[in-house]
């Protein structure tokens, strides 16, 4: 049965606190119960509510400690529950090793392709530019012989006319001077 | 290079178990992976900064890279109990000596060296005249598994650790004596050790003054200071060596100043590295120079024998572990780290007479190497050098130009031939030769031979012993260098007349030479370079070809050449004259003179080399002619390598 709350309990109490009181006013004003007789009723159903009011408001605390008692017992006999499941640190720790090493791995080796690289470039600079000076030489040597084959044409061109004009004797000095390359 | 030393135990030494206090430790020619190896992981830690070669490991424990140390600062403060020193081979131990001065003073120094050519004579130090060694406790030189050693001592009062690695130095390198010639040098700058190896002379001050030093050396600098002040002696920068990469960049052109001559490259060590331990006849083929990991390396059969420094430095172990090979092609695409450091590999190899087959070689490789040398090893194919005999002569044109202009005391030569010229001692040293004759016809012969000697500045000491004077007037006037004539008693012993003619010769060195044999035009002067190479009392050539005139052939007897040995070819003796003056000259007997002496020589605990025998040709005929009077079939029944018939010279006789 579900207990009464307090302001249940307190309207019957009141109600028939009520009744009784009137019950005493008639009697003493019909005379049965002297006034006297009717004051020590009015006193005795007084407390008699009261200890009623506080029996039940008792009983309905001891219920109340009662249900706190079984929640507490019930939440004490239920299991424990399960921590979260966590992976073990260490692999992880060794994956992340082998990932940082791999990594390092793969940035030397690019670092010594760059390096190979940049080496061969800078050898074929330095290649390129003696290779440049080699040529630079060439061209000047062959600039040179160049110009002097052409004047030693330009003079042979001269001699032959002056030889067509003049007679042997201006054609044999420009012969004489004819190099062999 | 760190050998079997890993073996050797120096972890504990150097962790300072056993009571002891934790060693300072220095390191030269012991790469990072190596160091590790020999003292536990950690200890090699790079210097982050310049010259930061002074780090503490982990563990507090101060490592030393002596290579790049700067000189201006000593390493510690005061004394150390304990200094351990671990050099990889003899030639990084020698450059370890330039910066002696650096170490502090302990009271108990180890130095360890990685490796050493096989059956190297033990290093037994000698104690030089320092006060310290008087404190002397201890020495204990030991040796692990044949090519490592390691050498231990310890002194009641801390001695400057740097007597103690020039002692360790001296006898590695088997010498009683180790010198650089003048002038004297100052170093500064970081990288210094690689230019003036071995030299236990050197000042280490950036601040130098005229009274210290006659020249500085400024290494890893672009240019010499400007106008130095008056009392500061002339400076020579080098700059440190560039490697590829570096020309790559867009200042790249700017260093191309580097590559302009063969003195930007440091000098050979030739008291390490040198034609010693040469094999005449190897077991292998030919191996290849070529590109491993960013540096050249020696690889035989797709097998990595030596991988060079990257500082183009070749040590005596790399090249003892080539000497098994017929030869070494080089690939030049991608040379080493950088122009100057291959150059130096290949003078390197080339003083030690590693046959070198070049082919077509960069242009930049030219004035670094010099055009004579260059032209020498890009002028053979491997075809030309499948004869044992014509192996030979190729290495020997290499060594010996090599020697002439990248040894040390050339190179120091052309670096302050402006600077100190007053400095230098004569490029050609004077060489006195002995020549005693009983034969008048064979003078003008003989004369012909000491005539064609070239290199050194020849003083002849002309013994007659029963020749008249009368008879070699002539032949003597139209010689063109100074000649003494000293005329014996006939009836003296020829050792007798011998020392009467050694004691007129006054040059530096002083040679016998016989009146009969064929010597070559750089006879005297390579006898010379292995003086210097070697450090040895007495030289000599082997009788290595021998012309039987009486049946008209020649042969080529199996003699080892480049080595330490008990007798050399009477007819080749070199020496000082010291040696002569010491051990009392020659015994006053008509016969077996040469060998007596040699016998002396080594009973005085000095040491006879015998270089190669292609400069010399012993003429062998009727055995009464001759004071070595064994009979002609003595050079036939031995096993000789070749035999020719008639009259036969090899190319470097130039005859």
């Amino acid at each position: 049965m579900r207990m009464p709350t307090s302001r249940q309990l307190m309207m019957v109490i009141a109600a028939c606190g009520g009744v009784a009181l009137l019950a005493i006013v008639a009697a003493t004003l019909l005379g049965v119960v002297t006034a006297e007789i009717a004051v020590l009723l009015a006193l005795g159903g007084g407390t008699f509510g009261g200890v009623l009011v506080l029996g039940l408001w008792l009983r309905r605390l001891d219920g109340k400690v009662q249900r706190l008692s079984e929640r507490v017992a019930r939440q004490a006999a239920r299991p424990a529950p399960e921590p979260p499941r966590s992976e073990p640190l260490e692999p992880r720790l060794q994956r992340v090793e082998a990932a940082v090493t791999h990594l390092g791995d793969v940035a030397d080796r690019l670092e010594d392709r760059v390096g190979t690289i940049l080496a061969t470039l800078g050898e074929d600079r330095v290649e390129a530019v003696y290779r440049h000076k080699h040529y630079t030489e060439l061209l000047t040597e062959v600039a040179a012989d160049l110009r002097r084959v052409t004047e030693d044409a330009r003079a042979l061109v001269e001699s032959a006319a002056t030889a067509r004009d003049g007679g042997p004797r201006a054609a044999e000095a420009p012969r004489g001077e004819r190099r062999a390359d | 290079m760190i050998g079997a030393l890993a073996r050797a135990g120096l972890a504990p030494v150097a962790r300072g178990d056993g009571g002891r206090e934790r060693p300072l430790i220095a390191r030269v020619g012991v790469e990072d992976g190596e160091l590790d190896r020999l003292l536990g992981p950690g200890t090699a830690r790079r210097p982050e900064r310049p010259g930061g070669a002074r780090d503490r490991d982990a563990s507090g424990r101060m490592v030393i890279d002596l290579d790049e140390v700067e000189v201006n600062r000593p390493i510690a403060e005061g004394p150390v109990a304990h200094l351990l020193l671990l050099a990889g081979t003899m030639t990084d131990l020698r450059r370890a000596v330039t910066v002696r001065a650096l170490l502090p003073p302990a009271k108990s120094v180890t130095i360890a060296v990685g490796e050493l050519p096989y059956l190297h004579p033990a290093p037994l130090p000698v104690a030089s005249g320092h006060p310290g060694w008087r404190h002397l406790l201890d020495l204990r030189v030991r040796m692990i598994e044949k090519r490592s050693w390691v050498l231990e001592t310890e002194f009641s009062e801390p001695i400057p650790a740097g007597e103690v690695l020039s002692a360790a130095a001296r006898a590695f390198g088997g010498d009683h004596l180790d010198a650089m010639p003048q002038p004297r040098a100052a170093l500064a700058g970081v990288g210094a050790t690689h230019w003036r190896p071995g030299d236990p002379n050197a000042v280490l001050t950036t601040t130098p003054r005229k009274g210290d030093c006659d020249v500085v050396l400024k290494a890893g600098a672009e240019d010499a200071a400007e106008s130095a002040p008056e009392d500061v002696p002339p400076v020579v920068a080098r700059p440190e060596p560039v490697e590829w990469t570096r020309f790559a960049e867009p200042s790249g052109y700017g260093h191309l100043a580097v590559l302009s001559d063969l003195s930007m490259v440091p000098p050979v060590d030739e008291r390490a590295v040198n034609p010693g331990g040469f094999l005449q006849s190897p077991p292998h083929g030919y191996g290849r120079l070529e590109q491993r990991a960013g540096r050249w390396a020696a690889v035989y059969d797709d097998r990595v024998l030596v991988r060079f420094a990257a500082s183009g430095g070749v040590t005596d172990a790399d090249v003892a572990r080539l000497r098994k090979l017929r030869g070494l092609r080089v690939e030049w695409r991608l040379s080493h780290t950088g122009p100057i450091a291959a150059a130096r590999v290949l003078a390197g190899l080339a003083a030690a007479g590693v046959p070198l087959i070049a082919p077509d070689p960069p242009d930049w490789v030219r004035p670094l190497l010099g055009p004579e040398l260059c032209e020498l090893i890009s002028g053979v194919a491997e075809a030309d050098l499948d004869d044992d005999l014509d192996r030979e002569v190729h290495s020997v044109r290499l060594r010996r130009r090599a020697l002439r202009t990248h040894g040390t005391r050339a190179r120091w030569r052309q670096l302050t031939a402006d600077e100190v010229p007053e400095a230098h001692v004569a490029a050609a040293p004077k060489v006195s030769v002995v020549l005693c004759t009983r034969r008048a016809d064979m003078l003008r012969f003989a004369l012909s031979q000491v005539a064609r000697q070239r290199g050194v500045d020849v003083e002849l000491v002309l013994g007659l012993h029963g020749v008249p004077r009368e008879k070699v007037t002539e032949a003597v006037r139209s010689v063109p260098f100074p000649v003494t004539v000293c005329e014996a008693d006939p009836s003296l012993p020829l050792g007798a007349v011998l020392n009467q003619a050694f004691a007129l010769a006054s040059g530096t060195f002083v040679t016998k030479m016989d009146d009969d044999d064929w010597y070559g035009p750089d006879h005297l002067a390579d006898l010379v370079l292995a003086q210097m190479y070697s450090g040895a009392e007495l030289l000599g050539a082997p009788a290595e070809f021998v012309h039987l005139e009486q049946i008209g052939v020649t042969v080529q007897r199996s003699r080892r050449t480049e080595c330490f040995r008990d007798t050399v070819a009477g007819g080749t003796l070199f020496m000082t004259r010291t040696l002569f003056e010491t051990v009392g000259g020659f015994r006053p007997v008509p016969r077996h003179v040469d060998g007596e002496f040699c016998r002396a020589v080594r009973a005085a605990g000095g040491r006879i080399y015998q270089a190669h025998g292609l400069n010399y040709i012993l003429r062998r005929r009727a055995a009464e002619g001759h004071t070595w009077r064994e009979p002609i079939g003595y050079f036939l029944a031995q096993r000789n390598r070749r035999q020719w018939r008639g009259w036969y010279a090899n190319p470097l006789m130039e005859l």
